[in-house]
């Protein structure tokens, strides 16, 4: 296969490939996801640590 | 000294410290500094990963691996990919988001200390982390070192005294910012350094197919040496478990392949994006990048053997001296000089990136974890804290990579000792508990302390003792029991200290757990996102 010499390099060659393939695939149909309502969840659980956070280190600009 | 690669390289250093500066003028609190204030762009959060992640050890050193084991080391980038990209952001990298967010954690050690309610976990993580990270951080120092001294023509010293003040300065001052602009910049470079000597490497001999063939062609040029450890040519997998077999199987794939799953300054990177669409989008990059770094660099290691065969009658290694050389040589001798210049740089980037987080991570345990934390100290000035703490790691570090050549007799295997021990004890220690902790809200205060003490014991024995690329150059097993390794005459000594500590770990985990009292409800629902 390929040139390669057996089956378990020539596997380890397809999945290198496939692999790499299936993260943009994976990347692409999910590039828009979790839903705004979800978002929407994490943006205000962010918010709301966000204003902990800055008590924490108020006054403190290095 | 090359006037083209000394210009490239002043160049690329004076951008590098731009991006630094950037960095620090973006820096405003705690969480700009620790987290680049959970905001960070997933590109730039998916280079910065993958750019931490492969450092000149994963270029040079195992690329030169590939020279000797051929193209089966190829499985070590589908793990890389799958594992260390796929699995790590939308398994792991999700779920600690999230829970990360949740607990407010800062750091990889804040993380295990407020999901298992325990502040020894957090100090114990940390310092297990600023003890160990100085030899790994030390051997990518040297890598970087080694190619400043080619580059600038400066002396050894002058070149560790350079790398140490640019990537301290950025990483102290521009704080995980800093971190993230510069790996990304670098990031860059090292696509476009690796897409061009893959290009190089297959039209030279005549296209993807026809390279394989002839590396295929020269099975019968294995040293016999090589196939009396099981190996069958370059692009075929060794002999089953043959000592080749475990040494690629178990160290090399295994080992690095599974060992990134619980490396503290690439899980880090998870909490600094603001939503899980970030770790998504991410993914793309990700695996695209490994796949251009080890690929590419497992690939070409391998085909050199054709080049240096058909130019000096003689296998990679051999023409070589060393696997270490393989990649460097096949540069200066096949590709165009100008290349030269752009490999510099892609190594030298290669190595910063991997610094500038090493730094940020050791300076983040002590500061952040350790006084601040684990001992009460708290500060008006958290960052200074930090700072400070980091400077102290990175003078360790200095120490550690101005002594280490003469600590380890071989030269050569540093970079991916000093790789190989941080990744086996990191796995060791943290794996199991990290994985438990994600997702089995069955596991206990008991049950993580004991798989972290268990994992990281083994991890230490198996290292010191029976590992034959560790034990041997620390010669501490030569000291106490008068042979180099424990493990001498059987496969044990090849096979990598996680192998045996990730199981151990997580029986302890589970098994204690199972007889220790429940985390609360309440910190339960603190800790799990849904």
């Amino acid at each position: 296969m390929l040139g390669l010499g057996d089956w378990g390099v020539g596997l380890a060659f397809v999945l290198t490939l496939g692999s790499a393939a299936l993260c943009a695939v994976y990347g692409f149909l999910n590039w828009n996801k979790p839903a705004p309502a979800e978002e929407a969840r994490e943006i205000a659980e962010e918010e709301a640590w966000e204003k902990t956070e800055m008590a924490h280190t108020e006054g403190e600009r290095q | 000294m090359n006037a083209t690669v000394a210009v490239t390289t002043m160049f690329y250093l004076a951008i590098t410290a731009a991006l630094g500066y950037l960095g620090y003028r973006q820096t405003s609190s705690a969480k700009d500094y620790l987290l680049a204030g959970r905001k960070v762009h997933p590109v730039i959060m998916a280079v910065s990963y993958g750019s931490t992640f492969i450092s000149t050890a994963a270029i040079v050193g195992f690329g030169g691996a590939a020279a000797v084991f051929g193209m089966g080391i190829l499985w070590l980038t589908v793990l890389n990919i799958f594992l260390g990209i796929f699995i790590a952001f939308i398994v792991f990298g999700k779920r600690t988001r999230g829970m990360g967010h949740k607990l407010d954690a800062h750091t990889f050690p804040e993380f295990l200390g407020r999901r298992f309610d325990s502040t020894f976990l957090q100090v114990a993580a940390a310092a297990v982390i600023f003890i160990a990270m100085p030899l790994y951080a030390g051997a990518v120092m040297l890598g970087g070192v080694s190619f400043l001294t080619v580059a600038l023509g400066l002396s050894q010293n002058m070149a560790l005294l350079t790398i140490v003040l640019i990537v301290g300065l950025y990483v102290m001052f521009g704080g995980m910012k800093g971190v993230l602009y510069t790996d990304a910049f670098q990031g860059g470079i090292m696509v476009v350094g690796m897409v061009i000597l893959l290009w190089f490497a297959y039209s030279g001999l005549g296209g993807v197919v026809t390279a394989h063939e002839q590396l295929t062609a020269m099975a019968d040029k294995v040293p016999a040496a090589f196939t009396g450890k099981g190996h069958r040519g370059w692009t075929a997998m060794p002999e089953l478990f043959s000592p080749l077999w475990w040494t690629l199987i178990s160290t090399v794939v295994l080992g690095v392949g599974i060992g990134v799953l619980a490396q503290p300054q690439l899980v880090v990177r998870f909490m600094t994006v603001k939503s899980d669409r970030e770790l998504n989008r991410g993914v793309v990059i990700g695996g695209l990048f490994i796949m251009l770094m080890t690929g590419v660099a497992f690939v070409v290691g391998a085909l050199s053997n054709v080049y240096f065969f058909s130019s000096a009658g003689k296998i990679a290694v051999a023409a070589a001296g060393s696997p270490d050389n393989v990649i460097p040589l096949f540069i200066k001798q096949n590709l165009p000089e100008w290349f030269t210049a752009v490999f510099m740089i892609t190594l030298l980037s290669a190595a910063m990136s991997t610094m500038s987080s090493q730094f940020h991570t050791m300076g983040s345990a002590v500061g952040h974890d350790i006084l601040e934390k684990g001992l009460g100290r708290k500060s008006a000035r958290p960052i200074r804290v930090v700072r400070i703490a980091m400077l102290a790691g990175i003078l360790i570090t200095t120490l550690t990579a101005h002594y280490l050549p003469a600590f380890f007799k071989s030269g050569a295997t540093i970079i991916v000792n000093g790789t190989a021990l941080f990744f086996g004890l990191c796995a060791g220690a943290f794996l199991a508990i990290y994985a438990l902790g994600l997702f089995w809200k069955g596991i206990t205060r008991a049950g993580a302390v004991s798989g972290f003490i268990s994992g990281l014991l083994v991890s230490l024995f198996v290292l010191f003792f029976v590992f034959e690329k560790v034990a041997k150059p620390l010669g501490l097993c030569e000291a106490l029991f008068g042979v180099p390794t424990l493990g001498a005459g059987t496969p044990l000594g090849n096979i990598d200290p996680l192998v045996f500590a990730v199981p151990v770990s997580l029986l302890f985990a589970v098994v204690v757990s199972l007889f220790t009292p429940r985390l609360g409800d309440a910190h339960l629902a603190a800790c799990f996102p849904d």
